[in-house]
């Protein structure tokens, strides 16, 4: 190797060293699409004398922890910059039954009301208490139009309401039928699960781009 | 006895690299608190082999160890790695009960920013995060190295950065190793030869990433005197594993801890080191399971 060559190559080891520590734009921006997932959770109590029931309801404020969870970002994430947000699933979980000596089968659906609409968002039947006692959350297969009335609260959200949605089950049938001797009486909770996706900018390193 | 020089670090701004280099901290937990898993493990895989290529590389530019006498020098290397397409997307299947089950190609940590929606039963849909996007990873590590006795050479690594900045997080990098030279047992070699090992440890973030990385192996180099400087290709041959846990919060704010699959791979390097006076350079190929490039400055005595 010839010493001109040599000088070249270690002029060539040095040009590279100082394009890349100096002549780079080392810090490129970036707009990525950040996915923020929400789980509601609604405890319900059932103390029920017959087979044809309405049990309590329970509310969320779809608001109030998703405006949390976009102004945890530096900065913060606004609604308005949201590009979509839906129901992603559902499930219930039997977490306390009083056992009086034999199961108990149920029929009947869980509501979802959101303003004056009210829709279907499970409908369950033959369910076994035994069995789902214990199983830990069950998911459902969700009705079409409970999760269009969910996800049209959550455009409102979008829009700037606060959307408050209701939910209850209702018992149309139940095996044996509950007496006032012989009372149907057990917890479930409900788990609502959404996502958000936003686009979030920041800058990242980047030598070769 | 020959005073030499070696790769030239300048620590203020290799600490302003390193912080850049990372991605933050915040950021990466931002994207993986959507994941639990195997999603959030494929999709942190790219990370993972390029930090831990990144780790393995630049540890040194020569085999030429002297016998004795004080050689100090401090350096940095720049050690980066490309990613491929491959690297972009990863198996991703749906999670949280969303029916039905589906799988699809989702970015990794460093694919597409754009996030990946998937229609499900009755008008629900799921939704895959987007990825920062990156054609490279690449860190920088100042180093020291210090020989020489009975032909043996020290070298540490070491940062620790509290920045205070929840954006950024901490960082830190521990190693040290030895290097021994294995020509000077033998009678005018053509070559130097060298042998010896790495041991290190990374950490981003409270507990993000932890991560461990040790190698050995020996290398060889030709010095080529050239007028005022000295020319020196090096190659080297060595066995690389490296070990990364990752733990942060879900959207649940439940802990996930991830432990990811130690990772082993024969890694070949091929460089060339430039030297003149005090100041040296060099630049090198590594390849391995995920092959990359470093460069590096340094100085001494």
């Amino acid at each position: 190797m010839s010493n001109k060559m040599r000088r070249i190559i270690a002029l060539l080891v040095v040009l590279g060293l100082a394009v890349c520590i100096t002549g780079c734009n080392l810090l490129h921006d970036r707009v990525i699409d950040v996915v923020l997932r929400n789980t509601y959770e609604m405890d319900f109590e059932e103390r029920e004398d017959s087979a044809d029931y309405v049990g309590d309801s329970e509310e969320i404020d779809v608001a109030e922890d998703i405006d949390d969870a976009l102004e945890s970002f530096d900065p913060p994430l606004d609604r308005d910059d949201i590009t979509d947000a839906r129901l992603l699933s559902a499930s219930y979980e039997v977490t306390w039954l009083e056992d009086p000596g034999h199961d108990w089968e149920i029929s009947g659906r869980i509501w979802l009301q959101y303003g004056r609409d009210e829709e279907v968002l499970v409908d369950y039947s033959g369910e076994s208490l035994y069995d789902a006692l214990g199983a830990g959350e069950i998911y459902a297969d969700l009705n079409p139009s409970g999760v269009d009335l969910f996800n049209e609260a959550l455009d409102d959200f979008r829009g700037g309401q606060d959307p408050i949605l209701t939910f209850w089950m209702n018992s149309d049938d139940c095996t044996p039928a509950p007496s006032a001797s012989d009372s149907l009486k057990f917890n479930w909770t409900a788990h609502v699960y959404m996502y958000v996706v936003s686009p979030f900018s920041l800058e990242v390193f980047d030598i070769f781009e | 006895m020959v005073a030499r020089t070696r790769c030239l670090a300048v620590p203020a701004c290799a600490t302003m690299v390193l912080l850049a280099a990372v991605p933050a901290s915040a950021q990466i937990e931002d994207l993986i608190s959507a994941y639990t898993g195997a999603n959030a493990e494929g999709y942190l895989e790219p990370l993972k082999l390029a930090i831990g290529a990144d780790l393995h590389s630049a540890l040194f530019c020569s085999a030429y160890i002297p016998e004795e006498g004080l050689h100090i020098s401090l350096e940095a290397g720049l050690m980066t790695v490309l990613f491929s397409d491959d690297d972009r997307t990863f198996k991703a299947t749906t999670e949280m009960g969303f029916s039905p089950e589906t799988t699809v190609d989702a970015p990794t940590v460093v694919g597409s920013g754009d996030a990946i929606i998937v229609e499900g039963h009755g008008g629900t849909a799921f939704a895959f995060p987007g990825g920062l996007n990156l054609t490279s990873f690449s860190l920088v590590a100042p180093q020291l190295r210090i020989g020489s006795f009975k032909g043996t050479e020290a070298l540490f690594r070491y940062m620790a950065i509290d920045s205070g900045d929840v954006e950024v997080g901490n960082v830190s990098l521990l190693g040290y190793g030895l290097r021994h030279s294995i020509s000077q047992y033998m009678t005018d070699p053509p070559v130097d030869l060298a042998a010896g090992f790495m041991y290190q440890t990374f950490n981003l973030g409270d507990d993000l990433i932890d991560a461990t990385a040790f190698t050995f192996g020996v290398q060889v180099s030709k010095r080529i005197p050239s007028g005022f400087a000295v020319i020196e290709p090096y190659a080297g041959l060595s066995y690389d594993t490296f070990q990364m846990d990752v733990a942060y919060d879900d959207e649940d704010d439940d802990p996930v801890s991830l432990e990811f699959n130690s990772s082993s791979t024969a890694h070949l390097t091929l460089g060339l080191h430039a030297q003149a006076s005090i100041v040296s350079l060099y630049g090198e190929y590594n390849l391995a399971k995920q092959s990359g490039f470093a460069f590096g400055m340094g100085f001494g005595f």
